[in-house]
């Protein structure tokens, strides 16, 4: 398994040089305006880039046809697929550590964290358990064009689903869906506690991540190249 | 030892347009097997269904004995594989490659893959992308050739190579069945590079094997007639194995020539079939025909 990921690292040292050092950089966008944004919205967009850093390794391997010269090596798929997440974590959450590490030496990005680490922290575990669990899948089996054209298909369907919803007068139900799902939230959160709240969290990103895996398998196992 | 280094029985893949039907093949150890057959016949099917690259809808493979499914990393540690186009990440060199692939097999000796490097003339430090295609396809040989493997499988490994480098390259496969524990597969359209270097030829035609056999019984025992139309009014029907008519007469194909030589006489000519001849009467004689 270890090999595998050796192998990406290796293979893939220059996208992971030039994309990583993308990642460092682009946070620092967030400063700009006057207001600083919450923590959270700090930790989610740094989270966001430091995924896109393994899965640009699956992208590039599929834009290369690399797939199949890694398939040929004496691995079986399943040890391949379950690199891709082991590797997935190992990668953007490495690199996540380091950017919001080093970002801590700019005063600016201290200041953000007196909000709360603790709650910084936890959204950065789920940004980066619920990018992996959905884009992981995606990739393997569609690569990065299909990624991109998933995403923008995404945001189109959003764009539609809300003119629905204007049109019919839905969007107060949407608006009261939401406000209730985040209550349900707030109230658990205060009925477990913190603890309890973040081993909650953190068991649904590896169900998760354990279900992505079992889909991404199935997916790998099937696929002629 | 294994008697066969690789069996595949009743195997079957479907493409649209493509079926490969109820395959049989066996690749015996310590010997060169060539698969020829046109383009499209299924060679490169066949091949990744060896090494799983494409899933097979029924049928058993079994490499060294073993399953190639149940044993996947097992088999393929003991393969090295040279697919028909290489393909790795376009901004890597030789020597990433090299660093890369290598802790993947146990007999992977970096002197042994710097030094076919160097033999076959691949600049360490110069990206993929940046190779010429036959260049390409030396790295892989050179990758395929560094861990020591017990089979080499080789899809269309002299595409794009020049006559030297593949004259070159079939020295090097020879040294290596020296040892008799090695076993090669090797899958062409050009038949040249097999006349002399298979022990046994497989020929495919639209997916299915049409024979299996040692290259010396094509040799001894097959002639290509030439003649006359009426020539074929001579032959043993079951005998012929592909027509092919042109303008200055026929030529047939057939797998008795001396019964042949009996039944036409001393006046038709029959030859020696090359590979080309077997491929070209057997998969492209009938076209021939109806195109003329």
């Amino acid at each position: 398994m270890w090999n595998l990921i050796r192998k990406d690292l290796i293979l893939g040292h220059r996208t992971l040089i030039v994309n990583g050092s993308m990642a460092l950089v682009a946070p620092f966008i967030l400063l700009l305006p006057d207001e600083p944004p919450p923590v959270i919205l700090y930790v989610l967009y740094v989270g966001l880039m430091c995924t896109m850093l393994p899965v640009g390794l699956i992208a590039k391997e599929e834009k290369f046809s690399a797939t199949a010269f890694t398939c040929s090596l004496p691995m079986t798929r399943r040890d391949i697929v379950t690199s891709r997440y082991l590797g997935g974590w190992f990668i953007a959450g490495g690199s996540m550590a380091v950017v919001l590490a080093l970002g801590l030496t700019v005063g600016a990005v201290r200041d953000l964290w007196s909000d709360g680490a603790s709650g910084g922290l936890l959204a950065g575990f789920v940004i980066l358990g619920l990018t992996i669990a959905i884009v992981i899948p995606f990739t393997i089996r569609f690569g990065m064009n299909g990624l991109l054209f998933g995403l923008v298909g995404l945001q189109v369907l959003g764009m539609v689903m809300f003119l629905l919803a204007l049109a019919t007068g839905g969007l107060d139900a949407v608006e009261r869906a939401v406000k209730t799902a985040v209550d349900a939230v707030g109230s658990y959160h205060e009925g477990v506690g913190p603890i309890g709240f973040a081993a909650t969290v953190i068991l649904g990103v590896a169900v998760l991540n354990w279900l992505s895996w079992k889909a991404s398998l199935r997916i790998f196992r099937t696929r002629d190249l | 030892m294994e008697d066969n280094v690789l069996e595949i029985r009743g195997v079957r893949k479907r493409y649209p347009g493509f079926a490969m039907r109820d395959v049989d093949l066996v690749v015996p150890t310590g010997h060169v097997t060539g698969l020829i057959g046109p383009n499209g016949a299924g060679k490169t099917t066949l091949v990744k269904l060896v090494m799983n690259l494409i899933t097979r809808e029924a049928g058993e493979i079994d490499v060294f004995g073993l399953d190639n499914l149940l044993h996947e990393a097992a088999v393929k540690a003991r393969i090295g594989f040279v697919y028909d186009e290489p393909s790795f990440p376009h901004d890597v060199n030789a020597r990433d490659l090299g660093r890369a692939i290598g802790p993947f097999y146990k007999g992977w000796s970096s002197e042994r893959y710097r030094r076919l490097l160097g033999e076959f003339g691949v600049p360490e430090r110069k990206r993929f992308k940046a190779l010429s295609k036959g260049m390409q396809m030396k790295l892989a040989l050179a990758i395929a050739l560094a861990h020591d493997a017990d089979l080499l499988l080789m899809d269309e490994p002299t595409a794009g190579l020049d006559l030297e480098f593949r004259r070159d390259l079939l020295e090097h496969l020879a040294a290596i069945l020296e040892d008799e524990r090695k076993s090669v597969l090797f899958s062409t359209h050009v038949t040249s590079d097999l006349e002399r270097f298979a022990d046994f030829i497989t020929l495919i035609r639209d997916g299915e094997i049409v024979f299996s056999l040692p290259t010396s019984d094509l040799r001894d025992a097959w002639g290509v007639v030439r003649g006359a139309a009426d020539v074929l009014d001579h032959l043993d029907a079951p005998d012929v194995r592909g027509v092919r008519t042109g303008p200055n007469g026929v030529e047939a194909l057939v797998a008795n020539a001396s019964l042949a030589r009996r039944r036409c006489g001393p006046e038709v000519v029959i030859d020696r079939p090359s590979l080309d001849d077997v491929l070209v009467l057997m998969t492209r004689g009938d076209s021939y025909v109806e195109s003329h």
